[in-house]
């Protein structure tokens, strides 16, 4: 829309960029406006136990507030209705559209055990009356609440039918009204007499259904499986969910739900299984089996097609077959066509394509042979045995295809392609010069690429590298035995363990007495040094640590290891020499370091 | 001055400028190709003389070749060049050899069938090796033994050494080692072959003793097949025995001696 003034210039031109909007305002004005009332009626819970008490719910759609309501509740015979009404408003905004509405809810008791029909009755307001519609209840044993609160059932759409035949069916899983559950997987399939097609990413359609006069919610997903076993066969189904515990207020009081509330947790998994059911699947009947019998059980149509139509000797044919139909087409093998002494056959491609997505079954599969005629004479291709099995007739179907004639010339003299025959003659050999025989014989042609070049002679089994290879090997197996038995024996050997560390930890000591010397440092150099004979001592005896032991403990194991007195002295100076030192106030001038560090050397020596 | 000049001439010349001109492996063996290819169209043309010499010409270039290096193709392409000029012993001989290198060569199979076919030599009768373990190079084989040697050791000892429980490890590493016997005597197959010549030329003597002189035992045939004993050599003659328990002393000129 466009308003132009008298030049023809757009004047607003803001209305014709809200031509678009207009439609879309409109609804979502006359959405808020609410232009009609809907009723609808509910017994919350729909299951009772016989004395418990639930809401009789009317909904006006199309309402903001509360009205006084004319109209007067029929009664029921075993159940009772009180007429005073609590009121809740509900509001929801829908893709733009407000919609408010008023429950009025009518407190409901069952005083007998039944299923009980509301029937409709006319409810007045604001001078109009609706009908409310008929609302169910059913009233049982407080047992029974329970029961029958999801249900997972299996429908096959054939009760009888052949091994190989494919058959379709649904599972339908239902949980009552009100219930907050969620699905938590895709179905499993218990029993090895069947396999069942790939289903969908998203195989659950979700929809609602009554079942003895109580609402469901519905998932459905629809199957295709393939009996592959012969005789009763069992099929059962496992469905995960999720079901919404809803606190002290939720539908399930009874005892049974009580390890349902382990702390906050609000969700509760289950698994739903089918009833178990037996099948009987019937054997393929073995009067009047083809030998070359496909496996195809269905209802299929064949067709052949090759090109191209003239070819020649030692070029390839495309012979394509093409089987369209419903059926089990996964399970259909490719017809075997066998050499011939004219023919070269190859292994078929094999191409699949579903006619749609729904699990119907039909479609088409393909089968392109490469067929490469030998001789001139092999104008003629092979037919191609097809043979499956109808369940509705219960008979073997023959759809063997015999593909047309084609123009087979022969091979291009003295060319050689790759794959293809060169032609000699023998009687031409230049060098003999005898008079062959007249046979012309057929020799593949050379090979054109070299690749893999070794030095002649070479010995090509026990080359370098794999001797290389040899030896890595060797020496990582050995390498980790090695250090993996020094571990355990570590681990199993504190003495050991206690040497090594030890030795490790005198070599770092003395070091840093020799770096001690060398910077002059008296007082780092007598520490290293005593630390490197207590850790020597220490790595030979387990009775105390490095660190705790004195002179005298020194002294005693020298003299037990038989070192001589003199070393015994040695070991003692660095030790007068420490204590001098530390109780000097660490003054060490006039120390004689490299006389000091002749006695570390000879008491090393001697424990060694 | 001279001298030294001379000197760094011949060593430019034979180290640097002599490798530039000469001729790599690979362009030798694609001008056979090309020779064969003439020679193969001069013989469709019923020009028997001149693809004569071509397929001289072919067969004197892959020689060349096989002088420096060798590789199935070239054994295969040598194979039908010496087929063309009716030389059957050398044909079989040189098809052998590219199956050792190649054994999976479906084409190389099918003209030594041909080629020992106008031999009229009578069609192989493969042994359970020949049609099993024998479609797989000795290259094949050897690693497989290695994979299997280091699986089985592998799993018979480190789970000791790590502490994993259960038998299953030691059993699979176990079972490991016993299969590797296969491919051991797929090698100790292979290997054997060294062991066998062709016979290249036609009626070619099976001699009594290794001298001229010596009367013969037999006459073998070309691409007949024999097995050498290397260590019972005598002035350019070794002892031999055939398939069918004739053995004699036979010219090393007229064997082509097969290596894996």
């Amino acid at each position: 829309m466009t308003v132009k003034d008298a030049a023809g210039r757009q004047v607003f031109p803001i209305l014709g960029k809200l031509r678009v909007a207009i439609p879309f305002l409109a609804c979502f004005l006359l959405g808020s406006l609410g232009w009609s009332q809907t009723i609808t009626s509910r017994v919350d819970p729909q299951v009772l136990a016989k004395g418990q008490r639930g809401n009789y719910q009317v909904t006006i759609k199309g309402i903001s507030n509360p009205q006084n309501l004319g109209g007067a509740i029929p009664k029921v015979p075993g159940i009772t209705i009180s007429p005073s009404a609590s009121t809740s408003t509900q509001t929801q905004i829908i893709n733009g559209a407000i919609s408010k509405s008023v429950t009025y809810s009518f407190p409901l008791s069952g005083d007998t055990l039944g299923t009980f029909t509301i029937p409709k009755w006319e409810i007045s307001f604001g001078n109009k009356a609706f009908d409310v519609p008929v609302a169910t209840v059913k009233v049982v044993d407080s047992k029974e609440v329970y029961s029958d609160i999801f249900d997972l059932d299996l429908h096959l759409d054939k009760k009888e039918f052949y091994v190989g035949e494919r058959v379709t069916g649904k599972l339908m899983v239902l949980v009552r009204d009100g219930v907050d559950a969620r699905l938590g997987g895709p179905p499993e399939k218990i029993g090895d007499g069947f396999v069942q097609d790939k289903l969908e990413e998203r195989p659950w359609k979700i929809g609602s259904t009554s079942k003895g006069g109580i609402r469901y919610q519905m998932a459905q997903a629809e199957l295709a499986f393939t009996a592959i076993k012969a005789g009763q066969q069992s099929l059962q189904y496992k469905v995960p969910i999720s079901v919404r515990i809803q606190g002290n207020n939720n539908n399930f009081r009874d005892p049974f739900f009580d390890d349902f509330f382990p702390g906050r947790r609000s969700f509760r998994e289950l698994t739903l299984e089918t009833e178990p059911k037996q099948w009987e699947v019937k054997p393929l009947p073995t009067e009047g089996k083809p030998d070359n019998f496909s496996g195809a059980v269905g209802n299929f149509t064949a067709s052949v097609t090759f090109s191209p139509k003239q070819v020649s000797v030692g070029e390839p044919v495309t012979l394509k077959l093409q089987l369209s139909g419903t059926g089990n087409f996964d399970r259909i093998q490719a017809p075997k066509i066998e050499n011939t002494e004219i023919h070269k056959v190859y292994p078929p491609k094999i191409g699949f394509v579903q006619d749609n997505l729904n699990s119907s079954g039909a479609g088409t599969k393909t089968f392109e042979y490469i067929v490469i005629p030998q001789h001139e004479k092999a104008d003629t291709l092979m037919e191609i045995p097809f043979f499956y099995f109808d369940p509705g007739q219960g008979i073997y179907v023959d759809r063997t295809q015999r593909p047309g004639k084609m123009v087979v010339l022969p091979a291009p003299e003295g060319t050689f392609s790759p794959g293809g025959d060169e032609p000699i003659v023998r009687a031409a050999s230049p060098l003999t010069g005898q008079e062959g025989n007249k046979e012309t014989l057929r020799l593949l042609p050379i090979q054109t690429e070299s690749r893999g070049w070794k030095r002649t002679g070479e010995i090509s089994i026990w080359t370098p590298s794999y001797i290389g290879v040899q030896t890595a090997s060797f020496a990582l197996m050995a390498g980790i035995l090695i250090i993996r038995g020094r571990q355990l024996r570590f681990a199993g050997d504190s003495s050991l363990r206690r040497q090594v560390t030890g030795s490790k930890q005198a070599r770092a000591w003395k070091k840093k007495s020799q770096d001690a010397m060398a910077r002059g440092d008296a007082n780092a150099f007598l520490e290293a040094a005593c630390r490197t004979l207590q850790v020597s001592v220490s790595k030979e005896q387990s009775a105390l640590e490095a660190v705790a032991l004195t002179f005298a403990d020194i002294r005693l194991h020298l003299e037990a290891k038989g070192v001589p007195g003199d070393a015994i002295q040695h070991a003692k100076a660095i030790f007068d020499a420490a204590d001098q030192v530390k109780f000097a106030g660490g003054i060490s001038s006039g120390l004689d370091l490299e006389g000091l560090n002749n006695s570390l050397e000879t008491a090393l020596g001697a424990l060694k | 001055m001279m001298h030294k000049f001379c000197l760094y001439l011949f060593l430019l010349v034979t180290f640097w400028i002599k490798p530039l001109l000469s001729k790599t492996v690979d362009e030798t063996f694609e001008e056979g190709n090309q020779e064969y290819a003439k020679a193969n169209k001069l013989l469709n043309e019923k020009d028997a003389g001149k693809a004569g010499e071509g397929f001289e010409r072919a067969a004197s270039l892959y020689l060349s070749c096989l002088e420096k290096a060798e590789s199935a193709a070239l054994h295969f392409n040598l194979g039908n060049t010496y087929f063309k000029l009716g030389k059957a012993g050398h044909s079989i001989y040189h098809f052998k050899q590219a199956l050792l290198l190649d054994p999976t060569s479906e084409e190389t199979r099918a003209n030594l069938a041909l080629a020992r076919k106008s031999a009229k030599l009578p069609k192989e009768q493969g042994s359970l090796y020949a049609k099993t373990l024998a479609r797989r190079s000795p290259h094949f084989w050897k690693w497989l033994l290695w994979a299997g040697i280091w699986i089985g050791v592998s799993l018979v000892f480190l789970p000791k050494y790590f502490g994993l429980g259960g038998p299953v490890p030691q059993v699979t590493g176990a079972v490991s080692l016993l299969f590797s016997i296969v491919p051991l005597w797929a090698i100790q197959k292979a290997s054997l072959a060294r062991n066998v010549g062709i016979i290249l030329g036609p009626d070619t003597p099976m001699l009594v003793s290794p001298t001229l002189e010596s009367a013969s035992s037999h006459i073998l045939q070309p691409g007949q097949e024999v097995f050498l004993r290397p260590s019972k050599q005598s002035d350019g003659y070794v002892f031999a025995n055939t398939g069918n328990g004739e053995s004699g002393w036979i010219k090393l000129a007229n064997i082509g001696r097969l290596h894996p």
